[in-house]
């Protein structure tokens, strides 16, 4: 099920000054292919988004693993022959189209969140390139775009400490009572792992995690770990292994730059989709 | 096993129904949208019905703090003119979304509206 054969790529996009701007140019431009980040692939179909991957969050298998068994998945994608994989799990009947829909573009989102390339990160973009799962719900990249920053912003607006998504978070009490999800964080948080560590460890989005964190803080339960240094962009994930999904080679040069502004994204998304 | 358009196809079934979306309420991004919006403007709405959702769902009276599965149902907004239903989308896996109607109010009834709602919410996600 690993994507067709890559044709060579383009030459490696250097130009891209503003946060999401090389996505936003192949929307416009209606591109067919991959946008590869340092962190993740935004797959295009004619201009809108077909699909994102980031091996730091969970892929749509991971997340439907409480739903699907696993290997009955694994089975699918197989048996589907590693192309237009979300049409073969429809008819195998192994879920709704609306939970294949909303499963999707849940990933899709969590994904766009962690993989969208910040200002000056080099990307690639490799043309005709199709994503195994296939034409299941595709959506606008402004839109994305927006949907990142509006959710970057609650996020941090929610969360009383600075970078709550690569703060590593640290239990202060294993309350018994605790229910089994709150358990499950309590166990997993060891003080090194970041919410995205967290996250594709247990299956579910950055986003949940970070609000469970919350409640949890606010509990006396969890505490973010102060003074830690950024986590790198390939962090030792406890996350299943990924052979399933070869990646394409990624840019080796990974910046560690500031965040995107979120002002500056949305000056740049309204000026985008006026183009449009 | 309907789709995202289908359940809103039959959303736009609702006696005295305007408008119908899904949305992600952690992000605003509208998964799908149908008939009329406030101002003629779905992703508006849909960025507006996040702000009430995360309103109620991140509130500890209202919702549940961590925000995941509260067991909050459904927010009903009446106004003069009409009415704004939002129904929290429940999932297997985890998900945050909700459908949001929007009514006439000298057309609709609300009770009827509201179980139309849920049924929709349910039918989305059965398999």
């Amino acid at each position: 099920m690993s994507p067709r054969a890559l044709p060579a790529a383009r030459q490696p996009d250097d130009e891209s000054g503003l946060p999401g701007a090389p996505l936003l140019r192949y929307a416009t431009e209606r591109a067919t292919g991959v946008l590869l980040t340092p962190r993740g692939r935004f797959y295009l179909d004619a201009g809108e988004v077909a699909c994102v991957e980031a091996p730091e969050v969970p892929g749509l298998g991971a997340r439907l693993t409480g739903h699907i068994p696993s290997a009955r998945w694994q089975e699918a994608v197989r048996a589907a022959g590693g192309r237009d994989v979300g049409a073969f799990l429809l008819a195998e009947r192994l879920l709704s189209r609306g939970e294949l829909e909303i499963c999707h573009l849940q990933a899709v989102l969590d994904a766009a969140y962690c993989a969208l390339p910040r200002p000056h990160e080099r990307t690639e973009f490799v043309p005709d390139v199709a994503h195994w799962l296939g034409d299941v719900r595709a959506t606008s990249a402004p839109a994305l775009l927006a949907a990142v920053v509006r959710r970057r912003a609650w996020l941090r607006r929610l969360l009383p400490w600075p970078e709550p998504d690569t703060t590593p978070l640290l239990p202060r009490a294993h309350p018994p009572a605790a229910a089994p999800r709150d358990r499950a964080l309590l166990d997993a948080a060891d003080g090194r792992r970041t919410p995205y560590q967290l996250a594709h460890g247990l299956r579910v989005s950055v986003c949940a995690v970070l609000l469970q964190a919350r409640s949890l803080h606010a509990a006396g339960l969890l505490a973010p770990v102060r003074g830690t240094p950024r986590r790198t962009a390939h962090p030792a994930s406890p996350g299943p292994p990924r052979r399933a999904h070869p990646r394409p080679p990624l840019p080796a040069a990974v910046h560690e730059a500031a965040d995107p502004e979120i002002s500056l994204l949305l000056r740049l998304r309204n000026a985008l989709e006026e183009r449009l | 096993m309907p789709g995202i358009d289908e359940i809103l196809a039959e959303a736009m079934e609702v006696p005295g129904v305007l408008g119908a979306g899904l949305t992600d309420w952690t992000s605003g991004l509208s998964l799908g949208s149908a008939g009329r919006a406030p101002r003629g403007d779905h992703d508006a709405v849909a960025a507006d019905t996040t702000e009430v959702a995360q309103a109620v769902a991140a509130n500890t009276t209202f919702g549940d703090a961590a925000g995941g599965h509260p067991g909050t149902e459904d927010v009903i907004i009446t106004a003069a003119g009409g009415y704004h239903l939002l129904r929290f989308v429940d999932t297997a896996f985890d998900s945050r979304t909700c459908l949001h109607l929007w009514l006439d109010r000298e057309q609709a009834n609300l009770a009827v509206a509201r179980l139309r709602l849920r049924d929709l919410a349910a039918g989305l996600v059965a398999a």
